[in-house]
């Protein structure tokens, strides 16, 4: 990048990263001639040059070819079926983080559904609040779960195993925090996404309180689209909706996985279509999630 | 059986491919590196090329080139990285992840605040980030990296610094307060 076309403080911004970088471009430049590289030039030279040829020759994913050794191949074909009879993936198996939420209840299952590979919404209780979470089988074999645990700011009477510690501290602005339980309640929380089942596809879904009957969802290149609404079962014990859908990465934010937020903001109806909320991702200058709300951060320092 | 021009294609397809490996293979293996443990880094090279090796027609030529490799190996990282992670968005534990090598400092407590402030960020600002600061990239060839439009990669960019003063206002006790508070007042300006 030009320095031109920085600031100074953004040069000093960089600067502060660039030290951070574990290995610069200019130390590996001679690796292209290590055998490591050598070798991988010659398997791929070697390999498919498209997908037809390589579902011929018993490999779509062509690095299968280029590094996966037969033993993990073996042990991933292996694995049962993923989901058979909707049995439950637990949101937390293999979650080894000492600082991991505790479960207090069995895993529910809000919803599933096959984009890619099979993958189950699963709700728990926790000693930190409500988890919600994408469950799959990635195609390595591991049970995948994108999602998370926290306080939840919705509307209704939710227990502590729903709604979490209420003194926990939520973010007010950039550099503020206040009790979560002090600030005001909301019909629709932001919300989560997945594109770990289908690489063409991102599945977005999240929670809203109930009296919620529809949810919209405004993506980045302005177009809207309807999310499925589900109530929470009652095993759940919970006086909330969920919502899902899935959104072509194409159509929504062509092609970026990440970096690119596809959703713009969440919409909740009523059953009649009057909107109760919108809601917009936080930190885009208005760190409460309102487009209505309060205005951006003021200066610091 | 081949013609002749099928053959003259093979080998100027393998001529193409070759030429950009040699000239973009340390930079797509320090691309994965400042990302990713080494063993995973090189399985991220690998499967970058070998994704260019199957579209080459679609790879441009030039530096254009270059940052097509930037986005498809971000992508096969992430698909990577989907698999072991686990979120907790809420608590916003502070994480070191793309900041260290993970079989480097697997405990993370050897942090600097930069670096603690820096992991904190989402994922996606994060990557914005490390483009400029890592990678050297401008907006428009961030923009393709991304697939989204100039403006909106200077945006998000734009708020991705914002967001790293917050951080590192919130961790910068023993930061250069005089530096970092004046980014601060600069980004919100």
């Amino acid at each position: 990048m030009s320095p031109r076309s920085m600031s100074k403080r953004s040069q000093q911004l960089n600067a502060l990263l660039a030290e951070l970088a574990p290995v610069r471009d200019e130390d590996l430049v001679g690796e292209v001639r290590s055998a490591r590289a050598v070798g991988l030039l010659g398997a791929i030279l070697e390999a498919p040059t498209n997908d037809r040829e390589a579902e011929r020759s018993g490999s779509r994913r062509g690095r299968m070819l280029v590094f996966a050794a037969a033993a993990v191949a073996a042990a991933v074909l292996s694995l049962p079926a993923f989901g058979v009879g909707e049995e439950v993936v637990s949101f937390f198996a293999g979650w080894r983080d000492p600082e991991a939420p505790v479960p207090t209840a069995s895993d529910v299952l809000i919803a599933s559904g096959e984009d890619g590979v099979r993958w189950q919404l699963v709700a728990t209780k926790s000693d930190q609040g409500l988890c919600l979470g994408l469950v799959y089988r990635s195609s390595a074999g591991e049970e995948v779960v994108d999602g998370g645990c926290g306080y939840v700011d919705l509307r209704g009477d939710l227990t502590s195993g729903i709604r979490g510690d209420p003194s926990t501290r939520c973010l007010v602005s950039p550099t503020e925090t206040a009790p979560c339980g002090s600030l005001p309640r909301r019909w629709i929380d932001f919300p989560s996404r997945s594109n770990g089942p289908d690489s063409d596809r991102m599945i977005v879904f999240g929670s809203a309180a109930a009296g919620v009957a529809g949810v919209d969802l405004v993506l980045s290149n302005g177009e809207s689209v309807r999310a499925h609404v589900v109530e929470a079962p009652e095993r759940l014990g919970a006086p909330l909706n969920f919502y899902w859908v899935a959104v072509s990465l194409e159509e929504g934010y062509r092609g970026s996985f990440e970096l690119v937020d596809p959703v713009e903001m969440v919409v909740a109806r009523d059953a009649d279509g009057r909107v109760l909320e919108r809601r917009i991702a936080a930190w885009n200058g208005n760190p409460t999630g309102d487009p209505d709300g309060s205005p951006p951060p003021q200066p610091l320092g | 059986m081949s013609s002749l021009p099928d053959l003259a294609d093979a080998a100027a397809r393998r001529e193409r491919f070759q030429a950009l490996y040699e000239e973009n293979y340390h930079r797509v293996l320090g691309y994965a590196q400042r990302r990713v443990a080494r063993d995973d880094a090189s399985d991220v090279v690998a499967e970058t090329f070998l994704v260019a090796w199957r579209r080459l027609d679609q790879v441009p030529e030039g530096d254009a080139a270059r940052l097509w490799l930037y986005g498809a190996a971000r992508r096969v990282l992430w698909n990577q990285q989907r698999a072991v992670r686990r979120r907790d968005r809420l608590s916003r534990r502070l994480r070191a992840e793309g900041v260290t090598r993970p079989d480097e400092d697997p405990s993370g407590s050897s942090l600097t605040p930069v670096a603690v402030a820096f992991g904190s960020l989402r994922r996606g600002d994060r990557e914005l980030l490390s483009l400029v600061a890592w990678e050297g990239l401008d907006p428009g060839e961030i923009a393709e990296v991304l697939g989204c439009s100039r403006n909106a990669a200077r945006i998000r960019l734009h708020r991705a610094r914002r967001r790293f003063a917050c951080e590192l206002t919130r961790v910068g006790a023993s930061l250069k307060r005089s530096s970092i508070a004046g980014h601060v007042s600069e980004v919100y300006e």
